[in-house]
């Protein structure tokens, strides 16, 4: 326990009171990055030691690719569990002394991670840390789970019909692991046991898969909170996802058609192939740049050629994993037009070739997405917590516009390549009279 | 869960303990003494939380006792609660729930 004398709250003061002499950084500015990892690998990373509002994240590798069949759902409890009591502290004590403090707590989970993150005032964050570690350590107590069933339908019924296109992609892509919907399904509603919930976090939410990450705090007094994380130290299974391709629909009452379609895409552990697909996210069309505007870029121009007299609307997926991913788009409109539609932007999925127009638009944009995600706090928390979860280290922003600037037209045809040569992957929701299947769009 | 074993028996033995204890009677309804708890918020709270399984073992064990002092009978004596073997189910949950309750007073005295 080197760093077992940053707990003692007044030595924490003074490293506060120190710092608080310094400028803090003009609004817009990207911020320097601290990481370390510490000797039971667990990440810690921090950026702006003084900053009026100071946040931490706990970030799991614990999402929904982690659940077996049997406890599907299991992630979706964590994320839910945040609100419930823990091995140490009643909901009742996490909420009031958060709200006492005007700090909050929030969790989130997708089909990788599962982060909690604490927000307080940088002279509060003491009360935020104690109660943000006791959230690590769910207790799930079998009277709360059951309490929290009727959240939990009302969450599920809430999940927009585009957002469930997408996870109907991902089960025909990969099946099992990254095919797990991040919601739980309405079948396991109620019936996962406190004892098998306790058994994925026990697999889990381990240090190896877990990092912490601080903004607006100093780098030294997060690892020694992170030293001090009570976690158990199992090891939880992780196997690779194998991309598949298929499809599955649902269809629903209605006009209106939801389809997402997409081939195998970069992974995050290929630095290159990975930004190679960003790229051409923006490089195709990632969206409208303008309220109402065109879109521009292959996937735009496809869809304006085939679809000239209905309301459209077309987003442009790029899904990145730990090992693999998913690139394609995603587009909704009434069932006369989605036919044209969908076989329109498959072509260009499938075409592979983009223009150095393209490329070059492709880089600006993306340049511009980082640097707008490095210079606000909140946003900057979730993405240097997801480079330390997966890639156990941190980038400067410096360091990842110029791997941007190094990304060739070259590599940029290959990703689309890989993507368009791949089997397709379909997920539809709606009205699917017209939806292609995906062997039809081979 | 691991966390609520039932004390099994009482605290401390002694003769005067066990002579109270059957002089109360209860036991001869085959009832234990969390069935004969005053149902307040904290014992209903308590109770809620009860595991399925204890949950209708207690509603058993109390309809045999409505039914029992129904017909002015008790069950027969090889039947009865033994002072040795009352199960105190409730009690790591009663506590529980008294704590949140005590947790709950004391942040509304100073907030």
């Amino acid at each position: 326990m080197a760093c077992n004398a940053n707990k003692a709250p007044f030595l924490r003061t003074i490293a506060k009171r120190g710092l608080a002499s310094q400028c803090p950084r003009p609004l817009g500015q990207a911020a320097e990055v601290k990481s370390t990892v510490l000797n039971n690998k667990l990440v810690v990373a921090t950026a702006e030691a003084s900053l009026p509002v100071s946040r931490v994240s706990i970030i799991f590798r614990a999402g929904s690719r982690n659940e077996s069949y049997e406890n599907q759902g299991a992630a979706h409890l964590l994320r839910i569990a945040a609100g419930l009591s823990t091995k140490n502290s009643t909901s009742f004590a996490i909420a009031r002394n958060i709200q006492q403090v005007g700090g909050t707590l929030s969790a989130s989970n997708d089909r990788e991670l599962v982060t909690y993150t604490v927000e307080t005032t940088s002279n509060q964050i003491e009360t935020g840390l104690r109660f943000l570690q006791d959230l690590a350590q769910p207790a799930f107590k079998p009277w709360e789970l059951t309490d929290s069933v009727p959240l939990l339908r009302n969450q599920v019924a809430g999940v927009p019909p585009q957002v469930r296109a997408v996870e109907l992609l991902h089960r025909a892509a990969f099946r099992t692991g990254l095919g797990n919907s991040i919601y739980i399904p309405k079948h396991q509603i109620g019936k996962l046991s406190s004892e098998s919930l306790l058994h994925y976090a026990a697999g889990t939410l381990i240090p190896s898969r877990c990092a912490v990450v601080g903004v607006g705090i100093d780098h030294n007094t997060l690892s020694g909170f992170a030293q001090n994380l009570e976690l158990s130290s199992g090891s939880g299974k992780s196997d690779s996802a194998s991309y598949y391709g298929g499809d599955a629909r649902k269809d629903t009452a209605g006009v209106i058609s939801h389809v997402a379609v997409a081939g195998q895409g970069g992974s995050l552990v290929n630095q290159k192939e990975a930004l190679a697909f960003a790229v051409l996210k923006h490089a195709v069309g990632a969206g409208a740049a303008t309220k109402r505007g065109n879109i521009n870029g292959s996937f735009g121009k496809a869809l304006q050629g085939a679809v000239t007299d209905a309301s459209v609307s077309l987003t442009t997926l790029n899904a990145a994993y730990a090992d693999t991913g998913l690139f394609g788009f995603l587009v909704s409109t009434d069932v006369q037009h989605i036919g044209k539609a969908v076989e329109a932007l498959t072509r260009a999925l499938k075409s592979g070739s983009v223009s150095s127009n393209d490329v070059n638009r492709g880089k600006a944009l993306l340049k511009a997405a980082l640097l707008e995600s490095y210079s606000t706090d909140s946003s900057l928390i979730n993405e240097i917590g997801v480079q330390a979860v997966q890639t156990k280290q941190v980038q400067s922003i410096d360091a990842l516009l110029a791997a941007v600037d190094g990304v060739t037209q070259q590599d940029v045809q290959e990703a689309a390549k890989k993507a368009g040569s791949s089997k397709l992957s379909v997920g539809a929701v709606g009205n699917l009279a017209n939806v292609p299947y995906a062997s039809d769009l081979a | 869960m691991s966390g609520y074993v039932a004390r099994k028996g009482p605290l401390v033995f002694s003769n005067l303990g066990k002579w109270a204890y059957n002089w109360s009677g209860f036991n001869q309804y085959g009832l234990h003494r969390d069935d004969c708890l005053y149902e307040n918020q904290d014992v209903k709270e308590a109770v809620r939380r009860l595991p399925r399984k204890l949950y209708d073992e207690r509603n058993y064990r109390i309809m045999r006792a409505l039914h029992l002092s129904m017909t002015k009978t008790v069950l027969p004596k090889e039947q009865w609660t033994k002072y040795e073997e009352d199960v105190k189910y409730l009690e790591p949950y009663l506590k529980e729930v008294i704590k949140e309750r005590e947790e709950r007073e004391e942040w509304n005295k100073d907030h």
